[in-house]
């Protein structure tokens, strides 16, 4: 009973709303500049993936370096998602509903990665804390309060100390969970803690998991606005 | 017999409203069964002429994520699986195709579509692309052809130019540039809304695949030879072949229903039409006690008064049937010209169900119904006629 009620009080020493805020805070980007690798796995089948990129306020560019994706760029404007073809040197604009097709065959979706701050749309509560493979997490139950957010209720393994998920269960309206990411390492840049390593599960497919790896990243550096615009993707 | 004939015409009116009612009861026999028939193979023409064709071979793999429409899991080298198909004396057409989804761009507007490669040429007499067309040429060889809600949607005509977006068959993206020939009707709402047909040599370049084909249709002299080939073909190890059957997955199970459902309702109508026309005999037979009652007085046996009424029902039985189901015949013919169009109704279902139902038209159901009417109009006439036969002049004259 003792036991218990210590539980309780040292659950109620944070709040959901201040994970929530420090979760935003890791995850809010002002630039970032990385290089990374994207393993999509189906059943025995594998793919491998490499890319770099920028990122600035709501905006990112990926250009991808792997022989069969040659230059193949993803450029994010506000709510547009533009794909360069460097086959037809032409682009082709994603958006609405098109965004819920999957990238380049993996576990995400290109909306996954539009998402510019998406533990904005939640709020919830700490159902319980535990340890997760080693770490001390606390399990945080977020249901969508906005009506825009892509998943309707998330469950998350918050690391208690760095404030980044170890874990993230995705889960429809109907209760279904879709989609499963969890991650393998996380590093310190500054006072953020950020993701390096993790795997995610679109679990409506069966034997299917895209693994993403960051070699390089760096944080709050100098980016020209050029990078951003449909031109820049011609070059 | 004659007298037979004499009574028919003597009181035209009552037998002509007999006639008419045989006639009716054969006419919906014939045209319902043309209807349903029509509906049937309409159904399972359309599904294997774009589909699958009277069997499809390809990898398992493939087969088994069919509903993904994977482009890793390519027969490589079809060629020589081809020849030895088209060794076998019960194959008609042999086709390869490649089917994929992209996304498929023009100007700012991206929709996701459902890609058919083809061989022009062999496909003729498959696709039948030249009826199908609205707009444009059927020329695949330098372009594509868009389903005609697709093209809608995107707001394009021939001669317009799209992106078709698709991943490749080594997992990378690739895009290629090409213009509309033509806009199509493909008489299915689930291909009119995200269908475009491509060539293979278009198709193997965004794909980047040399002669990769996703499957091999087989086309047969008989739908009844699947079964017979299927154990023939002695395919590589990772091959296999499934029928249009085994490939349509919960279609089949509607189809299976449908024939059965239909079946049903068909046995409902001729028991309808078969209870129609023994009411109207009976009828027929009881509006005439009086005359029964003095043709016994003036001398006519039992036997004779049978004779007579069971005569006389047959020949009206004939006579209905015979144009009932000729007239059925034609009906279905006519309407079999243009078909039954039901495009405002399908336009919005995900089934595979053709938009134009023509009746089937055949001359075993005009026989079918022209010797049931026939045979049933005789039948029903013989518990009237021996009704008839027991009767007395007495009686008859007393239940008048």
């Amino acid at each position: 009973m003792i036991k218990i009620i210590f539980l309780a009080l040292l659950i109620q020493q944070v709040s959901s709303d201040f994970i929530i805020k420090k979760l935003r805070e890791n995850t809010k980007i002002e630039s970032i500049k990385f290089e990374a690798t994207m393993e999509i796995k189906k059943g025995k089948k594998r793919l491998l993936k490499e890319f770099y990129g920028y990122g600035k306020g709501n905006n990112f560019l990926i250009v991808f370096t792997n022989p069969e994706d040659r230059d193949v760029k993803y450029l994010k404007l506000e709510k547009d998602l533009y794909i360069y073809l460097p086959d037809i040197d032409d682009v082709v604009r994603i958006s609405g509903d098109m965004l819920k097709q999957s990238l380049m065959g993996s576990d995400l979706s290109y909306k996954d990665l539009m998402e510019d701050d998406p533990f904005s749309y939640y709020s919830g509560k700490i159902i319980s804390d535990t340890v997760l493979e080693g770490h001390g997490v606390y399990i945080l139950e977020l249901v969508d309060t906005t009506g825009k957010a892509q998943y309707y209720r998330v469950k998350l393994f918050v690391d208690k100390t760095k404030y980044v998920p170890w874990k993230e269960e995705l889960f429809t309206k109907s209760g279904r969970k879709i989609k499963e990411i969890k991650a393998f390492a996380i590093a310190r840049f500054g006072e953020r803690y950020y993701t390096t390593d993790f795997i995610i599960k679109d679990l409506r497919m069966r034997n299917s998991s895209t693994r993403i790896t960051y070699k390089k990243l760096e944080f709050d550096i100098k980016i020209p606005e050029s990078f951003f615009s449909k031109e820049t993707l011609y070059k | 017999m004659k007298m037979a004939f004499k009574n028919i015409l003597r009181n035209k009116r009552r037998s002509f409203l007999t006639a008419l009612s045989l006639l009716v009861a054969s006419f919906v026999v014939v045209a319902l069964y043309s209807y349903v028939q029509g509906f049937l193979n309409g159904t399972k023409e359309a599904v294997i002429n774009l589909e699958t064709g009277h069997m499809t071979i390809a990898r398992t793999e493939y087969l088994r994520k069919r509903v993904f429409l994977p482009v890793d899991e390519l027969i490589e080298d079809p060629s020589p699986i081809i020849h030895k198909l088209l060794k076998f004396k019960e194959v008609k057409l042999v086709t390869p195709r490649i089917k994929f989804t992209a996304l498929i761009s023009r100007d700012n507007t991206t929709k996701p579509a459902y890609i058919m490669a083809i061989d022009p040429e062999k496909e003729k007499s498959t696709l039948n692309i030249r009826n199908r067309l609205i707009k444009g040429s059927e020329n695949l060889e330098s372009g594509l052809i868009v389903g005609k809600d697709l093209a809608s949607s995107l707001k394009i005509n021939p001669g317009d130019t799209l992106i078709l977006l698709s991943r490749t068959t080594l997992g990378g993206l690739n895009g290629i540039k090409l213009p509309v020939s033509g806009v199509a009707n493909f008489g299915m709402s689930k291909l009119n809304r995200n269908f475009v047909m491509m060539s293979l040599k278009h198709a193997r370049k965004l794909l980047k695949t040399n002669e990769g084909v996703s499957e091999i249709l087989v086309f047969l002299q008989h739908e009844k030879q699947i079964h017979k080939l299927k154990t023939r073909l002695n395919l590589p190890a990772d091959l296999d072949a499934k029928s249009y059957m085994e490939l349509l997955g919960t279609f089949a199970i509607y189809f299976k229903f449908a024939t059965i459902f239909y079946g049903f309702i068909y046995i409902l109508i001729i028991g309808l039409a078969t209870f129609a026309i023994i009411n109207t005999m009976t009828v027929a037979v009881f509006e005439r006690l009086k005359e029964i009652g003095t043709l016994k007085a003036i001398g006519m046996t039992d036997n004779e008064v049978f004779m007579l009424f069971g005569m006389e029902g047959t020949m009206l039985g004939a006579l209905g049937g015979f144009f009932g189901s000729l007239l059925g015949l034609i009906f279905a013919y006519g309407l079999s010209i243009k078909g039954i169009n039901f495009e405002s109704l399908l336009e919005n279902t995900a089934f595979p169900l053709p938009y134009v139902i023509r009746p089937e038209v055949n001359f075993k159901v005009f026989l079918f119904a022209f010797i049931l009417t026939l045979i049933i109009s005789a039948l029903s006439s013989v518990f009237p006629a021996l009704y008839a036969r027991k009767l007395t002049p007495q009686e008859t004259l007393r239940q008048i």
